[in-house]
């Protein structure tokens, strides 16, 4: 049977890609950062997973105002790279397990969710930015869930915590032996419009951290206007880290923790393991 | 105002052909769409806190400022009142003062 062997959170930006693509990760203010994720790619390979969910959300690259899905799973064999006004960045296609997507598609259906299912789509900064760094080789084959922090109504963190555990559920019921390791993206801190622009959070992001780890039912009951008013309107993609953490068993631990305050963001990682029986 | 024809436009120039025919002359780009005349000015102007205030997501008028060669931070200036080298000071200010919050990877 399928297992959830580690979970991780991290930050997704258009300023890791700059820094990876101008080649500034040995860089002074970059380097701690890009360390931190090499360090995190070291420690998710040793797990040997066979397979990724990334739950991240798209920035008006793949989705549009005249449908935008509240979550959705992509079923498709591999992934092209958005172009997000600069090219698109120069990676190989992205390969996915579309047997065990289409089975997470269905069972999270019957367990209760109205996902979008997607044939296709283009991967943007979302997904791009941190999965690079995660797996430098594209050895491990991914899966992407997006979930709507763009256009109102946005999903209550509470419901992106039960996909999550929705998600979760899935997994487990895959028959055949699979290891699986549950991305979240997005955040933590930062504020990209009004005047307010560039602003940093980091007590909250700390205490974000702290909660994640030692109370992340709590945060599920925070709104998305708490965390919009607590770490900047546009971190409020910290759900994406509810609904990786959530979709863990009850006994992850909280093996890695990073945070770092940068320029327009505060960059985080955390990667938590599930003991394995 | 809504702001779905803008929206529209903006999100046109995912397509490398449409920025380089929007660069080369912007007015007769944003004038192949179902603009108002508000809007319309506001990105003759490059109002980026207006167009904010309008309504207009952050993450299309960053693909307006790939095609026009206007960083996030120029946007982000803007949007503050502040020339880029103060915002830049501003920023760096805001990192030291920061900078005991870091949490080393363990």
């Amino acid at each position: 049977m399928a297992k959830i062997i580690a979970g991780i959170g991290c930050s997704h930006a258009p300023s890791i890609a700059h820094a990876y693509d101008h080649r500034l990760v040995e860089e002074p203010p970059w380097k701690p950062l890009f360390t931190a994720f090499k360090q995190t790619s070291q420690w998710l390979l040793r797990q040997k997973p066979d397979v990724l969910i990334v739950l991240y959300n798209d920035h008006v690259d793949q989705y549009f105002f005249d449908a935008w899905p509240t979550f959705t799973i992509g079923v498709a064999a591999e992934y092209q790279i958005a172009d997000e006004g600069w090219g698109p960045r120069t990676f190989p296609i992205v390969p996915s397990h579309q047997k065990f997507a289409q089975h997470l598609a269905i069972q999270i259906v019957e367990n209760g969710f109205d996902l979008t299912v997607s044939q296709r789509m283009v991967l943007d900064h979302g997904f791009l930015s941190p999965m690079p760094l995660l797996d430098p080789e594209w050895a491990v084959p991914i899966i992407p869930m997006t979930i709507n922090v763009v256009q109102p109504p946005l999903p209550t963190p509470k419901r992106c915590w039960e996909l999550g555990e929705a998600l979760g559920k899935a997994i487990l019921g895959f028959p055949e032996d699979l290891r699986a390791v549950v991305i979240g993206t997005g955040g933590l801190s930062h504020q990209l419009t009004g005047p307010n622009f560039g602003t940093v959070y980091p007590e909250w992001d700390r205490k974000f951290l702290q909660l994640l780890e030692e109370a992340p039912r709590e945060l599920a009951s925070y709104r998305m206007e708490d965390f919009a008013r607590l770490g900047g309107d546009h971190s409020i993609e910290i759900v994406q880290w509810l609904a990786m953490r959530a979709a863990l068993l009850s006994a992850a631990k909280m093996e890695l923790r990073f945070y770092y305050p940068y320029g327009l963001m505060g960059y985080g990682i955390a990667g938590f393991r599930v003991p394995e029986v | 105002m809504s702001t779905y024809e803008i929206s529209r436009m903006l999100y046109s120039l995912r397509d490398p052909m449409n920025r380089e025919t929007c660069r080369t002359n912007p007015e007769v780009y944003y004038r192949h769409f179902d603009l108002d005349e508000t809007e319309l000015q506001f990105l003759l102007d490059r109002s980026w806190q207006n167009l904010v205030d309008a309504g207009v997501s952050i993450y299309l008028l960053t693909k307006l400022g790939a095609t026009l060669n206007v960083d996030l931070l120029e946007i982000g200036a803007s949007m503050r009142g502040m020339s880029r080298e103060e915002f830049l000071l501003l920023v760096k200010e805001q990192g030291e003062r920061n900078q005991k919050y870091t949490i080393p990877l363990a």
